[in-house]
């Protein structure tokens, strides 16, 4: 039995738990006020709030998801907020900014923008007009040319500095953001009894974000054991000289965790890996799971020289480089019923830099990525890790490159020989992402540019 | 004034197709297509498909009662593919099932056998076998062989230009009902609702006004619903008709994609001639249509590519061929522009190609060689009211044209990496179909007795606001508030024989009959005012709400509705109209079928990283000839969402096919249209208020026009490509990283322009 509260309802339900919440929404409940625009997470126009409650603050926080590719069982406990939950205060301040910009125009994709600054309002982040901006990163429109909804991002964050004197719940709902229906959430979603994740037996499935895309009917007839976690329970930490980011993080919480702090730019990086709804919902182990030869997370993980740990109980059933994790296109060193548990990750004074290309900046899926971590000491590169994605059949270690790049003094020289052994090392093919001459030199191109930006301090011309 | 379905948008409570109540007695439809881009089909194996609980029946073309033909130009084209199959995703069968599950689920089980023929995507190829829909047309004027000979310079060369996909966010969606008097009641995700009457006519056995046609909205269209929405419609009326039940289909993404035709791509040859102070003395292209597998609109989009192959330049001697080549890939389709932005691309081209060789700005070639009034279109027409000037003056002068110019060469001296880019689009777009017969519109107006009114015509909503500029018109010529006017569906019942909602003249054409209509019911109130309270006809004035007249008389609109009514006046009027003077004689190729035409410029501004091949469109300057505008926010709103769409075309919109015939760019993962960062980061915009009296009270057309000021986009890229590359370089949109990357540091093996300078 799923229990949540949608809107203001309560709902009980033994529908499938892979089953997409936006099906649940407008199939089972009429609430046709959500859009079905692509059913992959590429238009945002099925965008609904998640609000996850914290027992200890007893605060319920809120995101922006895409209901298309989110499984109904991982909303057991939550607050689901959809375009028809702000009826009673309609229009409310976001509504009424796009209706003065003229920022919308056939209409089908902007419910989906209206929650997705929803979740900007609700939220705890800067409230600054980039961030409204980026409120906005996986919301599609095809009508207006965006810039009425730039403006709208003004217009909001401005709204909301000048009209709240305090940010909290009850400011939003005496401010006319939220109905007042939200102030009984909190003790709403506490009564609703837990469930425990990871249970059960069949395939494992977290935020869905592939297995939704991939295998959207077959996925609702099987037997699946929901491993998506609450947020507290998510946890990415120090652990003596190293990191351990848990399986179940998401793309969000490392966007947001201080254990990134060493490397500039994090957030900016990050945020070239799909987009706002879909990062508060996709994990580091679905994305190491799917395997693909052009996984984001793969490369970033892989040129940290992560460790990965796998077993059916427990995290430390077995431990090893996530070099070896990837055999071939899709095949794993996983065993049947173990699961991704996290990645254990080297600190120590190191540089770090993710880098990835493709058709469209954001939210798009890269014609060749890659990533290279560099140890230096003394003027010499201690130790490098390097990996690359869309240039072999797997999210490729590129370790013939690395290990001639440790020990060499950085110069112009070592780096055009390491240009011809990662030539050696990659295989792309031509497919939709760019033929395969095209990611050759992308690949080569991104590798000047690591040496460049990560060897900067050492004035090394490329 | 905002638009009219804003608020109701917002607050998600406007109700798209999909979103309409829908019986649970109906039946859900989806069509199973071809796995195969062109073949004999030898079976259809759906034993397993049937066996699926819940399906009701597979419909083949077996089970078309009337004809099975939905070619609306040139009748080629099966509603379901019989024995041959021509490209990808053309459908064979309709899986009817009481659930979309389980008719999705057995469609996947329906096993094809076709016997594969061999497939052809190129146009050029199927040109050179003489593979041809309709007929090669040739626009010529003056003597460009006298031309090229008198020219100091002459340029030739090859361009290419890709597809586009729409991708509305609404998929196609459609449902029918059975109605009395075996009859079919239709609602439609179309542009077209006549189109749709028409063909489900045809195709179920039916006299057209069996078929009732009502479109409350789309999701967006922007062309890919004016006749690409029929089959769908048709395949729904089919199942209503035979199984007596509702029947509903809503395409999911991925069928959308690969069943529906899109912009078409062509190739192109091009020979430009200058003389000595660089003035366009002739210009030659042919234009190779990658049309598809069937007509659909391409012989009528192939035209238009003819009208604006010169785009906003004089030319005197002009000779233009074009062919609509038939190929193994979905019917390509009407997508804002309608064939005038590829020739635009190639004439484009041709200008860039001779200022690169003769080392100076494109924009100084064009400048010196904007339409005139006075000058001749190759068509015919003369230009009169040409604001191509005016519009280049306020882009110089607002927008610091040189100065900027001059900033980016200065960048690009200094700078390694990031490579800045500028460059010029002028437009110069006709506003009329260009099949003139379709120039009419009609209105329909009811003044309810408690003085609300009641607007039907034939235009259809898709988001481009002329739901707000119809209410504007209603509001202003009766003199009431617009909050008193309503707007109706579109339904082939109220309004009959429409045009299609396309070729940026719905406005125009709807409006222009709404305002006929108001201005008749208006007289008719008059002279019952003068017969109850003297004075002359002209006397009284209808404005906020009231009527005023001589001695102080004053009653309210809502008053005088009633009033009329029971004096037995009619408050209901019918207005049709079509503007006069168009006409074109299609043998030979001459006429004047343009109401008007649409100028303006726009400047555009890039940045491109040179190390990755990557790039932000930085800023777009636009001078835009709108004339008085009845919804400033409205066109404002078309301008910018136009200008980014064509944008999108000329970066990171790429439609591919493999050599199969098979789609590659499959899915919103693999096709991207720009999102908020792949948009310029600032849109500047200047709005001309020129004035002409086939525009709806001043108010100019303005749905396709600036799509075209994408195309700046592409050779701003050019510009900042060329700081750093200076050898051979094919002109070929879109300019992906892929492309720029591959143009930045590899040598060109795609044939390479050539240019040739006369002796002098």
């Amino acid at each position: 039995m799923i229990q949540f509260y949608l809107n203001d309802q309560r709902v009980e339900t033994d529908a499938a738990p892979a089953t997409p919440l936006l099906d649940f929404i407008r199939t089972h409940r009429d609430l046709v006020g959500t859009k079905a625009g692509c059913r992959e997470g590429d238009c945002g126009a099925c965008c609904v709030l998640l609000g996850y409650l914290d027992p200890q603050s007893k605060h319920v926080s809120y995101q922006s998801i895409t209901s298309c590719l989110f499984p109904l069982g991982n909303v057991h406990g939550t607050h689901v907020v959809t375009v028809e939950g702000l009826q009673e205060i309609a229009p409310n301040p976001v509504q009424t900014a796009m209706v003065t910009r003229g920022a919308t125009q056939c209409g089908f994709c902007t419910p989906g923008f209206v929650m997705s600054w929803m979740a900007f309002a609700l939220g705890d982040g800067a409230l600054t007009g980039q961030a409204a901006e980026q409120a906005i990163d996986g919301n599609i429109c095809r009508c207006t040319g965006y810039q009425s909804l730039k403006q709208v991002a003004q217009d909001l964050t401005a709204e909301l500095n000048r009209s709240l004197g305090q940010r909290d719940l009850s400011g939003l709902v005496s401010a006319c953001w939220v109905p007042a229906y939200f102030r009984d959430i909190p003790g709403q979603l506490a009564a609703i009894p837990a469930v425990s994740a990871g249970s059960g037996s069949g395939r494992f499935l977290a935020g869905g974000t592939d297995l939704l895309v991939q295998i959207p009917e077959q996925i609702q007839e099987e037997s699946v054991v929901l491993v998506h976690r609450q947020p507290g329970k998510r946890s990415i930490r120090e652990q003596g000289d190293s990191l351990w980011v848990d399986g179940s993080a998401t793309v969000t919480d490392l966007l947001n965790s201080p254990c990134f702090d060493w490397i500039p730019n994090w957030t900016d990086q990050l945020r070239l890996i799909s987009s706002t709804p879909i990062r508060n919902i996709a994990t580091v182990a679905g994305n190491l799971a799917n395997a693909s030869p052009i996984g984001d997370l793969s490369i970033l993980f892989l040129a940290m020289d992560a460790e990965i740990s796998v077993g059916i109980h427990e995290p430390d059933e077995r431990r090893f480089p996530l070099a070896d994790f990837f055999l071939d296109y899709k095949k794993l060193l996983l065993n049947p019923g173990e699961r991704i548990w996290g990645l254990t990750i080297p600190k120590g004074d190191s540089r770090f830099q993710f880098l990835k290309v493709s058709k469209r900046t954001y939210l798009d899926i890269a014609s060749v990525n890659s990533a290279m971590r560099i140890w230096l000491k003394d003027n010499h590169i201690q130790r490098v890790a390097l990996a690359a994605g869309g240039v072999a059949p797997v999210p490729l270690y590129l370790r013939e490159t690395s290990r001639f790049l440790e020990g060499k003094k950085p110069d112009a020289q070592i780096f055009e020989q390491a240009l011809a052994i990662a030539n050696r090392e990659i295989a792309p093919i031509s497919d939709v992402r760019g033929s395969a001459e095209y990611k050759r030199l992308l690949l080569t191109q991104q590798l000047k540019v690591h040496f460049e930006t990560l060897f900067r301090d050492e004035e090394v011309a490329v | 004034m905002t638009h009219w379905d804003a608020l109701s948008h917002v607050c998600g409570k406007t109700p798209y197709l999909d979103d309409l109540p829908f019986p649970a007695n109906g039946l859900h439809v989806v069509p199973f297509d071809s796995p195969v881009a062109h073949g004999h089909v030898r079976a259809l194996d759906i034993g397993a498909a049937l066996a699926v609980p819940g399906v009701v029946a597979i419909l083949t073309a077996r089970d078309i009662p009337g004809e099975n033909q939905i070619g609306g130009i040139i009748p080629d084209e099966p509603l379901l593919a019989d024995h041959t199959v021509e490209f990808r995703g053309q459908p064979l069968a309709l899986v009817v099932a009481e659930s979309n599950a389980a008719a999705t689920k057995a469609a996947g089980l329906i096993q094809a056998e076709i016997e594969a023929l061999p497939v052809c995507t190129d146009p050029r190829e199927a040109a050179a076998r003489g593979d041809i829909i309709g007929r090669v047309r040739t626009f010529e004027m003056g003597d460009v062989s006298a031309g090229f000979a008198s020219a100091k310079h002459v340029f030739s060369g090859r361009a290419e230009v890709g597809g586009q996909e729409h991708l509305y966010l609404e998929t196609q969606a459609t449902m029918a009902f059975p109605t009395m008097h075996d009859g079919v009641r239709i609602i439609s995700s179309t542009q077209g609702p006549t189109a749709v009457q028409r063909t489900t006519a045809r195709v179920l056995g039916l006299p057209m006004h069996a078929i009732e046609v009502e479109v409350t909205r789309l999701g967006g269209g922007f062309g890919g619903k004016e006749d690409q929405a029929t089959p769908w419609a048709v395949m729904v009326a089919l199942v209503a008709h035979r199984f007596k039940r509702p029947a509903k289909l809503v395409l999911d993404r991925l069928r959308d994609l690969r069943m529906t035709g899109k912009r078409h791509p062509y190739q192109a040859d091009y020979q430009i001639g200058l003389d000595a102070d660089l003035n366009i003395v002739a210009y030659q292209a042919t234009f190779f249509q990658n049309a598809g597998a069937h007509a659909d609109l391409s012989p009528a989009v192939l035209e238009r590519t003819l009208f604006h192959c010169t785009n906003a330049y004089r030319v005197p001697n002009v000779k233009a061929v074009a062919m609509s080549c038939k190929t193994h890939v979905p019917p390509n389709t009407a997508f804002r522009g309608f064939g005038g932005p590829q020739g635009m691309f190639v004439m484009e081209s041709a200008l860039c190609h001779a200022a690169e060789s003769l080392g100076i700005p494109t924009w100084q070639l064009q400048k010196k060689n904007l339409l005139r009034d006075g000058d001749v279109f190759a068509y015919g027409q003369t230009v009169s009211e040409s604001q191509a000037q005016t519009c280049w003056d306020r882009l110089e002068s607002d927008f610091q044209l040189a100065k900027r110019w001059q900033q980016v060469e200065q960048h690009n001296q200094t700078s390694n990496r990031y490579k800045r880019g500028l460059a010029v689009m002028p437009i110069c777009f006709g506003i009329s179909f260009t099949k003139t017969h379709m120039n009419q519109g009609s209105a329909l107006l009811h003044v309810y007795t408690d003085g609300s009114v009641l607007v039907s015509t034939g235009a259809v909503e898709m988001g481009q606001g002329v739901v707000s500029k119809l209410r504007a018109v209603a509001a202003s010529a009766l003199g009431v508030p617009a909050e008193r006017v309503k707007i109706e569906y579109t339904n082939t019942t109220r309004n009959a024989n429409t045009s299609p909602s396309a070729a940026s003249a719905t406005a125009d054409l709807n409006g222009k009959a709404l305002d006929l209509a108001c201005q008749r019911l208006i007289d008719r109130f008059r002279v019952l005012l003068v017969q109850d309270h003297g004075g002359k006809p002209q006397d009284y004035h209808f404005h906020e709400g009231k009527v005023t007249g001589p001695n102080g008389f004053e009653m309210t609109f809502d008053a005088l509705a009633l009033h009329a009514h029971f004096q037995r006046v009619s408050l209901s009027e019918q207005a049709f109209y079509s503007p006069h003077g168009l006409h074109f004689d299609l043998e030979k190729e001459k006429g004047h079928p343009f109401a008007y035409h649409v100028y303006g410029a726009a400047l555009v501004e890039t940045t491109l990283d040179s190390m990755l091949g990557t790039y932000s469109l930085d800023r777009v300057s636009v001078v835009h000839d709108l004339g008085r505008s009845l919804v400033p926010i409205v066109d404002q709103g078309q301008l910018e969402g136009g200008l980014v769409q064509g944008l999108g075309w000329m970066t990171c919109e790429e439609v591919a096919y493999d050599e199969s015939g098979r789609l590659r760019s499959h899915a919103l993962s693999t096709y991207k249209v720009p999102d908020l960062y792949a948009a310029p980061k600032e849109i500047e915009l200047i709005c001309l208020e020129s004035n002409h009296s086939y525009a709806i009270r001043g108010s100019k057309a303005v749905g396709e026009p600036p799509l075209m000021y994408g195309i700046g986009g592409y050779f701003a890229l050019r510009h900042a490509i060329r700081a750093q590359q200076k050898g051979p370089l094919a002109f070929h949109a879109p300019m992906t990283p892929e492309r720029a990357l591959l143009a930045l540091h590899t040598p060109v093996r795609e044939p390479a322009p050539q240019s040739v300078t006369n002796a002098p």
